[in-house]
């Protein structure tokens, strides 16, 4: 008898109500630590997202640009005729072969386009050229992309002023700017 | 028992929410992680290309200082470090390969540029060893010039002197243009209403523009408001006649546009151009620059809009088809002389009073010979107290542009500056000296023995001296090529003063000055360059001033607007110049040949 009293005896109420809210209160920590660190997930994802992007078009651009022979007017590459411009400009690029060696008097022309919050790099490269022809999305972030040159006359041009600022949004409508700008010389100019 | 089966779910929820935020924590530390390497290495990718393009611009520097230049290992730099290797192609080219690497936050990335560089092709060319101007020759008091003249103005060459080669005098310009559209200049940045691009694109490969002659006179020369870019070849000056408001393939005369002469910063270009047939001021000629087409290589034409009433320009193909500028109002910067005086060799009343060659090939050309005996042909209009009658199936000889323009000399002087200035005088004495490239504010003196070693081109604001044994050398660097020492003073080249190249066969000193000397404001009675005796192997350039040799000298060639030997002066001189290289200048420091300079990796 009195095993089978001490067996039937149970949680009183008062020990659920106090276990219920310990639990909550736990549950409401865990979830607030939670929502935290999904809101400093989301604003790094994207401070890296406008950093990163931002970093690559200046140096893609960097890269193509300086080998560039000229700035060319307008192009057009599988059927897409682009004009320099805006946010467009168009380099003639010395045709690298295998081996390391220019291919004289033959060209690699490289677009930089901007398309609404898209900045794409599409090459149109010479049969013999080591680069790929193709479109390539540098960036899909793009707030402002600005295009200077130091001359009107675009056989002329021989420096370029490039300016980005790439925006990811987060929450809604706050977003985060990142802003790079650099001066591209054109070496072979 | 039931009891102890029921406990510890809440720590196990815990437990569950907590692995569930430390696996989120931990992969967005590694997403984190990933995305800051990766920046890192897009630092170290930027900071290696810019350390690989030190070392080409660090390899082109020190190539201009020494010629045999093959490179170097591991230069340090603040962020990183380059390699250079250079390799010799042929005499005139070389190629230059850089690897630049780079360490950011423990990140090593590696970039290698590659480039060719040369000499500029724009050799100047002196095209004879005795080469006057306007003011023309004079000669007298038994002076002798061994070998040959060329003038732009008459020969005055009176009282037994001898000139050993050939003399041919050609008719001086009018000082004044008779059409010209020529202000505003300068252009200080192009625009689509300032400047007309052509040869760079077979539609625009060639420019014209038409004009109306006021006179029916002789044209002598053309002067073009231009720059050139890259390094486009020389052009064909045509004068033709117009056909319905476009140039035709009628042509009347053409010249030879240099390309030497043009430089990459705009300025007056002269193209000399024959002296027939004579226009007609009543029709409309078009002047057609008529030349290649290369994106890389081409001039440009400074022009305004509406600047000149008779005529307009087009660009096109010569005897293809022609177009409108863009705008279409468009007229170029242009300068037509016509008219000017004719030529004349000698002077005297008898036939000995100037002997001209030693051959039956050696030949007199003016527009008229006096008092001369000329052992070739005489070519010429009229003539009197000669030992032969004139042929007349030549017409006058052309006027031979100078060989250097205004901004060639400017060029020098720009390489000059950017070497260092040095304020006030320089006196080089007996312990001699090593300077260059150097801008001096003031006047150089070189005498008592003292050698002046040129390492690079001089700029002299002042005067130059060379007295007492003074002496002028070119750096064994230069090697086979010469070197510019200008001035804008008045030259004093006297007392066994002496000049030599580098050492290496081709290599000569070329004194240049721009002074007007003896009539411009400040000469003190001084010409541009005067010479007594001595020299050697140097070139002497006075487009603007007077050249007095006054005694025995010896010199590689020399230019001037004026040239006056007296007192029984000798000039010895070598053969003309056809191409001379230089080592600085506009005859060429190494420069990236363009379209050579690629980004490997």
């Amino acid at each position: 008898m009195h095993f089978s009293q001490k067996t039937n005896t149970g949680f009183t109420l008062v020990e659920i109500i106090i276990v219920v809210f310990l639990f909550g209160a736990m549950l409401v920590g865990l979830l607030s630590i939670f929502e935290w660190q999904q809101k400093i997930y989301t604003v790094e994802m994207a401070e890296i997202r406008v950093t990163s992007d931002a970093r690559s078009v200046i140096s893609n651009i960097n890269t193509f640009m300086a080998q560039g022979i000229e700035v060319v007017a307008s192009r057009i590459i599988e059927g897409t005729e682009y004009t320099t411009g805006g946010g467009t400009v168009i380099v003639r690029l010395p045709v690298i072969v295998s081996g390391g060696d220019v291919l004289a008097d033959q060209f690699d022309y490289v677009v930089f386009h901007r398309d609404g919050t898209f900045l794409k790099q599409i090459i149109e490269a010479h049969p013999s050229s080591i680069r790929d022809s193709g479109i390539r999305e540098l960036s899909s972030s793009v707030h402002n992309f600005s295009l200077n040159f130091n001359s009107g006359n675009l056989p002329a041009v021989n420096r370029v002023d490039v300016a980005i600022t790439n925006r990811a949004y987060y929450r809604g409508d706050k977003f985060i700017d990142f802003s790079l700008s650099h001066s591209i010389f054109l070496r072979n100019n | 028992m039931n009891q102890s089966k029921q406990s510890g779910n809440v720590l196990l929820i815990a437990i569950v929410f907590m692995a569930i935020l430390l696996t989120m924590s931990g992969s967005l530390w590694g997403y984190t992680h990933l995305q800051v390497k990766s920046s890192h290495q897009s630092v170290a990718r930027s900071q290696a290309l810019s350390l690989a393009e030190a070392g080409i611009d660090h390899a082109v520097a020190q190539l201009n200082s020494n010629p045999n230049y093959t490179g170097e290992t591991n230069t340090s730099l603040e962020s990183g470090s380059f390699v250079t290797t250079v390799e010799t192609i042929d005499a005139q080219t070389k190629t230059i390969t850089s690897v630049g690497t780079a360490i950011h936050r423990n990140i090593e990335s590696t970039r290698t540029v590659k480039a060719n560089v040369g000499i500029d092709t724009n050799q100047i060319s002196f095209r004879y060893g005795v080469q006057v101007g306007t003011g023309g020759f004079v000669m007298s008091g038994g002076s002798q010039i061994n070998g040959n003249v060329y003038s732009n103005g008459n020969i005055s060459a009176t009282t037994g002197v001898v000139i050993t080669g050939s003399a041919v005098a050609a008719n001086p310009p009018a000082l004044t243009a008779d059409q010209a559209n020529d202000s505003p200049t300068p252009i200080s940045s192009c625009t689509a209403s300032t400047c007309i691009t052509y040869g760079n694109a077979t539609a625009t490969q060639d420019f014209a523009q038409s004009f109306s002659p006021s006179i029916a006179a002789p044209m002598n020369n053309i002067q073009f408001y231009m720059r050139k870019q890259g390094n486009p070849g020389n052009a064909t000056v045509r004068i033709v006649a117009d056909n319905a408001g476009n140039p035709s393939t009628t042509q009347f005369m053409s010249g030879t546009l240099t390309a030497s002469n043009v430089t990459s910063t705009f300025g007056w270009i002269t193209v000399t151009m024959p002296t027939t047939p004579v226009l007609d001021p009543s029709q409309t000629y078009w002047i057609v620059l008529d030349g290649n087409s290369n994106s890389s290589n081409y001039y440009v034409m400074g022009a305004n809009e509406n600047g000149y009433a008779n005529g307009t320009a087009k660009v096109g193909r010569y005897s293809a088809s022609w177009s409108n500028t863009t705008p279409a109002n468009l007229d170029g910067y242009f300068r037509v002389y016509l008219g000017g005086g004719t030529s004349m060799i000698g002077g005297n009343n008898y036939v000995t009073g100037v002997f001209v060659g030693t051959s039956a090939t050696d030949e007199a050309w003016a527009n008229h010979v006096q008092g001369a005996t000329v052992s070739g042909p005489l070519y010429c209009q009229t003539s009197s107290h000669t030992n032969k009658a004139c042929n007349t199936s030549r017409s006058n000889p052309p006027p031979q542009p100078m060989p250097l323009s205004e901004n060639n000399i400017l060029d020098w002087k720009n390489e000059a500056e950017a070497g260092g200035v040095t304020t006030g005088n320089v006196n080089v004495g007996w312990a001699g000296a090593t300077i260059g490239p150097r801008k001096i504010t003031g006047n150089l003196t070189v005498n008592g023995g003292g050698t002046l070693v040129v390492a690079g081109t001089l700029w002299i604001e002042g005067n130059i001296s060379l007295s007492g044994g003074g002496k002028i050398v070119l750096s064994p660097s230069y090697g086979p090529h010469s070197g510019a020492i200008v001035t804008d003073g008045y030259v004093s080249l006297a007392g066994g003063s002496d000049f030599a190249g580098s050492g290496t066969p081709g290599s000569y000193p070329f004194l240049i000055t721009t002074s007007a000397c003896p009539v411009a404001v400040g000469c003190n009675g001084n010409d541009a360059i005067s010479l007594s005796g001595g020299a050697g192997t140097v070139a002497l350039i006075a487009q603007n001033g007077n050249v007095l040799i006054n005694g025995g000298s010896s010199l590689r060639a020399v230019t001037a607007k004026q040239i006056t030997m007296t007192g029984g002066a000798t000039l010895v001189y070598d053969a003309g110049l056809v191409s001379d290289v230089f080592s600085s200048g506009p005859g060429g420091s190494w420069t990236i040949i363009k379209g050579s300079y690629i980004i490997l990796d």
